[in-house]
């Protein structure tokens, strides 16, 4: 499968300042650097990585990088080590972009999707998806988006932990295979809030503010 | 209502919200929340409703998660009082909210009921909020 392409020229001005102008210009600051690479600043092209991105989990992309100031070499296999991203507006602010060799092993979180509706649900229950993301070690060739893993037959209280999921081949989980990544639990009825607890928290208020009222008089 | 248990410092100064919460602003633990888009201070009391308003509009199923805790003590002078004479009277608790902090968190429930919950309880609140759900 070809990779897809990026385009990004060498950046040499640093700063919030030029990073605010390469934004407003269409551009997105970034770093590329790698095991044997250098660190280098360059630019990429916001819609560019727009389109790379959409609706993927960032860190499951492997894409070529075209460094355009030095033609000569031949393009850059990389991955997305880090993507800042605004809190509000949910733009992308600035990417690191790491260098990976093929023949090398690479550890990545994938996201864990539960398909199907549990039998546990179906009866009142409701389904915690407690781990959301599995780290696991694989060739960059092994790389897959999501792993599905079917929770149909899961019944209230009952449990999938890690040496459940089916992993595909070529992906070896680094974390404690016996961690949780999904239960169905009782449903817990809502409670009207006693009106004592209610009293007492407000008792304590009137306390602070006597004791606030004591030490202005003295 | 949520408040501390104990505080290092009784009387603390009102103090001023600037930049964005980086954060606190990704969904963490469920499926959809609720994400603030301008700043402000949500009391115990709006903490409070907003969770009831969610509570009843899910009516049952469906896991909350409270992402926000009213650690900042707010004072208020009494009615018709001149202007000195120190602080005033303790009035309540608040959290400081910045934009993008994530207020709710909603599981277990579908992504209809999960914005209507939430529209309801933007509605208990004095700033901008915004419906979030996960990509995956």
């Amino acid at each position: 499968m070809e990779n897809e392409q990026i385009n990004s020229e060498v950046r040499d001005k640093t700063g919030k300042g030029e990073a605010r102008r390469l934004r407003e210009s269409g551009q997105i600051p970034a770093i590329f650097y790698g095991p044997k690479a250098a660190p280098t600043m360059i630019s990429l092209n916001y819609s560019e990585l727009e389109k790379v991105l959409r609706g993927k989990s960032a860190e499951n992309i492997i894409f070529d990088l075209n460094i355009n100031s030095d033609k000569k070499t031949k393009p850059k296999t990389v991955m997305i080590k880090e993507l800042q991203i605004d809190p509000v507006t949910r733009n992308f602010l600035h990417v690191d972009l790491y260098e990976i060799a093929l023949g090398e092993a690479i550890e990545v979180n994938i996201p864990a999707v539960l398909i199907n509706t549990p039998i546990g649900v179906t009866n009142g229950g409701i389904l915690q998806h407690t781990i959301r993301e599995l780290s696991v070690s694989l060739l960059p060739k092994d790389l897959v988006e999501k792993i599905e893993i079917d929770v149909s037959n899961l019944d209230i209280g009952e449990t999938i932990h890690i040496r459940d999921v089916p992993f595909p081949p070529g992906l070896t989980p680094t974390e404690d295979e016996g961690l949780t990544v999904a239960t169905v639990v009782a449903p817990t009825v809502e409670k009207e809030v006693e009106e004592v607890e209610e009293e007492e928290v407000v008792a304590e208020e009137e306390d602070v503010s006597k004791k606030a009222g004591e030490k202005e008089e003295s | 209502m949520l408040s501390p248990k104990k505080v290092k410092h009784r009387v603390i100064q009102k103090g001023r919200m600037r930049g964005k919460a980086y954060r606190g602003s990704d969904i963490a633990f469920g499926d959809y929340g609720l994400q603030a888009t301008e700043c402000g201070f949500m009391s115990a009391r709006q903490i409070e409703a907003g969770r009831i308003a969610i509570t009843r509009s899910v009516k049952r199923g469906g896991k909350i998660w409270i992402r926000v805790f009213p650690d900042k003590p707010v004072f208020k002078k009494p009615a018709e009082t001149r202007m000195g004479k120190g602080k005033g009277n303790l009035e309540g608790w608040v959290a400081v909210i910045k934009p993008g902090r994530i207020l709710y968190e909603l599981e277990g429930v579908d992504s209809d009921t999960a914005r209507e919950s939430f529209r309801l309880a933007g509605h208990k609140l004095s700033f901008a909020t915004k419906f979030l759900s996960r990509s995956f």
